[in-house]
């Protein structure tokens, strides 16, 4: 069985979307309100509404245990807010909502993997329920029993399903929900949207499945339908895929009393929720949250990625229609063209600018993540870390923000577990101020800065040499090492100076793969620390990730592009300048350091192209730590591009590790190469 | 699913693009087929293997080109004005594959198929059709090793 109803996998995505912001949200108001005595009454409607909004949603997907723990997560916070002077456990009930909006989260995550079953939330709902029993103690059980009366008289069949003159072809079905299932209305409506496709639905009982007290009549007496249909057998098989469907029969026309017995057995079995009474609150509380949103909208990132590759293909194409050679050799006057050229070139610059700023968002969403990592690890660890922020208006591209989750989970983490000493160590350091650790955002020339500095005990450089070497990290003389490349260290595979294993941190994985992950989209992670007063993690990542300035050159017939950010110069090389070592090595000499030469030619084995290297063109290449020339043909221009990736059949040819991270349609049709400098130095 | 499409095929027949490559006669399922273009320029890439002729600028698309010669391991030549690349995909795999020259779209049944009893071989399925034999290939083999 497919874990959510058939016929819903389009709106799966949606789900996810929304469900994962209402739990963003949840966990916001949660973190503000922890440390506060009192939960102001918006807050609580705020998480009460949020709830029932999964509750809602899940339901509709056929995703009973969230729904069901969304449930009882609701049912807390009526009783909250139907008696604001009810007594309660405040850390226990957060470590309840935490717990549940964590257990909701894996569930998204983990939704589309058809591998991983359903999680079983019944302990945890258990937990809940339990809480809800304590805090209730005299004040809920009123509620309950007159909600359990009210249940019993309706426990009776539908007047007039079977109306007298009724055509012979008009099939009754009775269907009967589960009892776990949260909100039979919504599996009801969403059954009838499959079920129209294939029969004629004349009529439905009860009536209005949108009504509120639809779902007590549908889990009370069942629901019944009556179509008609060119396939019985059809209808008869949806049915049965239909989720949390228990039975379903065909009820011939005599009238019988059967119905009648079946649906009494159903209330007996009904949880004691005060559902009928949670209803009203549901409409009462929706409308204004639905006013609130009617400015925004929410778009697929795919359209917006689609957008942008337009606008960037337009913005080349109208750089090769302005510059085409056919205008250039016309000859003539051409002072309007000129003029209209210029104005289209205003709006097309107009127009990229807008289409970027769309996709841009503040940093503070994936800053604010951090706030839960820091609380949960104060928790455990007895540390009392502050996280402050700075700059968290700082906007990037969505793409950044969603790549900076990860390593800002590690490196926060790293600075909590690793960075920040525990309060006797402090104290013995004479340390006063508070245990910090600081994020920070902000723009440098056409990069994002991302730091996370912390004010714990720093690095020894003398532990992380001592470290490196015995794990042979090292390549060179001990004594020649900057403590920039010490400190480096630490990023690197499989190295961590911490003797034990935490569950947070320690196990030396993880900061090589963020290094890699950021290095992979052009970014960089540059560690700096000083002894006793703390250390600082820096990423910097390009502003945008897909239009890149580029040199393009060519090598032999092919032509190649290197990203801007990496070239440090290009120029003619002198004969006096060469010079070839007994091993074969090249290095061509620049301001008194001999920096080794790669001929692009022989690194990708094309024939045909310049090997004098006075005639080729020279580039220096600059990397994190290393330098490097590499010898073209010679250079064709400056432009910008949009890079690709390569397309899938290419997949595993390995073309990333021989130095092309991707490819790019130019203006004039032809296609060039984008280089990775990185991974050619490397190789 | 791959065995699925296979056992259906042979069942059911279909329509079939047929063109020539080293003197032999050749086919796709036309449904793999979403094209079939002149030969344009094309851009060589490093480091690949020996049938990829390059890629090519398919309307702002990078599409890979395959050498079908090459691939099948046939002798070279000159490629002239008859010759063109078919676009075949399946799935997220695309290719353009360079042949000989087109022939035709055929129709063919049940009847005229005999599947290739080696699994996971290149040619899939041998198709009769009086005087002559097609050899159907596997389209996801061929673009995607």
């Amino acid at each position: 069985m497919p874990k959510f109803q058939s016929g819903m996998e389009e709106m799966l995505d949606m789900f996810v979307f929304e469900t994962g912001d209402l739990l963003e949200k949840l966990d916001e108001i949660l973190m503000r309100t922890e440390q506060e005595d009192t939960i102001e009454t918006d807050d609580m409607n705020e998480i009460f509404r949020t709830m029932h909004t999964i509750k809602g949603s899940a339901a509709m997907m056929g995703l009973s245990n969230m729904s069901t723990l969304a449930h009882a997560v609701e049912d807390l916070f009526f009783i909250i807010r139907e008696d604001p002077s009810v007594t309660y456990d405040k850390p226990a009930l957060y470590e309840l909502l935490f717990a549940s909006s964590d257990n909701l989260k894996n569930e998204l995550e983990n939704i589309q993997d058809e591998s991983i079953p359903l999680s079983d939330f019944s302990e945890l709902e258990g937990k809940i329920h339990a809480f809800a029993d304590v805090m209730k103690g005299g004040s809920g059980a009123a509620a309950q029993t007159g909600s359990q009366e009210t249940k019993q008289e309706e426990a009776l069949g539908y007047d007039g399903i079977f109306e007298d003159g009724e055509d012979e072809a008009v099939l009754t079905y009775k269907i009967v929900y589960s009892q776990s299932c949260a909100m039979p209305s919504m599996r009801a409506l969403v059954l009838m949207r499959a079920l129209g496709k294939i029969a004629d639905i004349l009529k439905t009982f009860p009536d209005d499945l949108d009504a509120d007290s639809a779902d007590d009549d549908i889990s009370a007496k069942g629901l019944y339908i009556k179509l008609t249909t060119g396939s019985a057998e059809q209808v008869e098989q949806m049915f049965r895929d239909a989720l949390n469907v228990e039975s379903f029969k065909k009820i011939d026309r005599p009238k019988k009393e059967e119905k009648k017995q079946e649906a009494s057995s159903a209330p007996a079995a009904q949880e004691g929720a005060p559902k009928p009474a949670l209803q009203p609150a549901k409409t009462a509380a929706k409308k204004p949250a639905e006013k609130h949103e009617q400015s925004m909208m929410s778009v697929k990132l795919e359209k917006l990625d689609r957008l942008l590759d337009l606008v960037a293909e337009i913005v080349i194409t109208e750089g090769s229609v302005i510059s085409s050679p056919d205008i250039r050799n016309a000859g003539g006057n051409f002072d309007r063209f000129n003029k209209s050229a210029r104005e289209l070139k205003k709006l097309t610059d107009e127009l990229q600018d807008v289409v970027m700023s769309i996709r841009m968002v503040p940093v503070s969403t994936a800053f604010q993540k951090m706030n839960r990592v820091v609380r949960d690890m104060n928790t455990k660890l007895k540390k009392n870390v502050t996280l402050t922020f700075v700059g968290q208006e700082t906007e990037v591209d969505k793409s950044i923000v969603d790549l900076l989750n990860d390593p800002l989970m590690h490196i926060v983490r790293n600075a909590v577990d690793h960075g920040i000493e525990l309060p006797e160590e402090r104290a013995a350091a004479g340390k006063t101020e508070p245990p910090t650790v600081t994020l920070s955002a902000g723009y440098d020339s056409s990069e994002v800065v991302i730091a996370c500095k912390d004010n714990g005990a720093g690095m020894d450089r003398n532990k992380i040499m001592a470290k490196a070497k015995k794990n042979g990290l090292l390549t060179k003389p001990e004594s020649e090492y900057t403590d920039k490349e010490v400190f480096n260290f630490v990023v690197a595979a499989g190295f961590s100076t911490n003797e034990q294993i935490t569950e947070y941190s320690g196990r030396g994985v993880g900061m090589d793969v963020v290094k890699q992950n950021l290095e992979k989209v052009g970014g960089k992670l540059i560690v700096d620390s000083v002894f006793g007063e703390g250390s600082t993690f820096t990423i910097r990542i390009p502003l945008s990730l897909s239009i890149v300035d580029v040199m393009s050159i060519d090598v032999g017939k092919t032509n190649f592009s290197i990203p801007i950010s990496s070239i440090n110069e290009a120029f003619s090389c002198t004969e006096d300048k060469y010079i070839r070592d007994t091993d074969g090595n090249e290095f061509i000499m620049q301001r008194g350091e001999a920096i080794p030469l790669i001929r692009l030619a022989k690194h990708f084995g094309i024939d045909n192209a310049e090997t004098d290297v006075t005639k080729g063109i020279m580039i220096e290449c600059e990397n994190v730590n290393s330098r490097a020339i590499l010898m073209a043909d010679r250079i064709t221009l400056d432009q910008q591009v949009v890079v690709k990736p390569f397309p899938a059949v290419l997949g595993d040819m390995k073309l990333k590790e021989a130095g092309m991270s991707g490819c790019s349609v130019l203006g004039d049709g032809s296609i060039t190469i984008i280089l990775d400098v990185q991974e050619i130095m490397a190789t | 699913m791959a065995e699925e499409v296979k056992q259906d095929f042979s069942q059911t027949g279909g329509q079939i693009l047929t063109f020539m490559s080293d003197e032999k006669l050749y086919a796709f399922k036309i449904t793999d087929v979403t094209d079939i273009i002149e030969i344009p320029e094309i851009t060589v890439i490093p480091c690949t293997p020996d049938h990829i002729t390059g890629v090519i600028n398919l309307r702002g698309k990078v599409v890979p080109i395959i050498d079908l010669r090459k691939k099948l391991g046939s002798p070279d030549i000159e490629y002239d004005s008859k010759s063109c690349i078919i676009l075949v995909e399946k799935g997220v795999y695309q290719a353009g594959i360079l042949v000989d020259r087109v022939n035709d779209v055929e129709n063919v049944i049940p009847a005229q198929i005999a599947a290739n009893p080696v699994k996971d071989s290149t040619e899939r399925y041998f198709i009769t059709s009086g005087e002559r034999r097609i050899y159907l290939l596997n389209t996801r083999k061929l673009i995607k090793n």
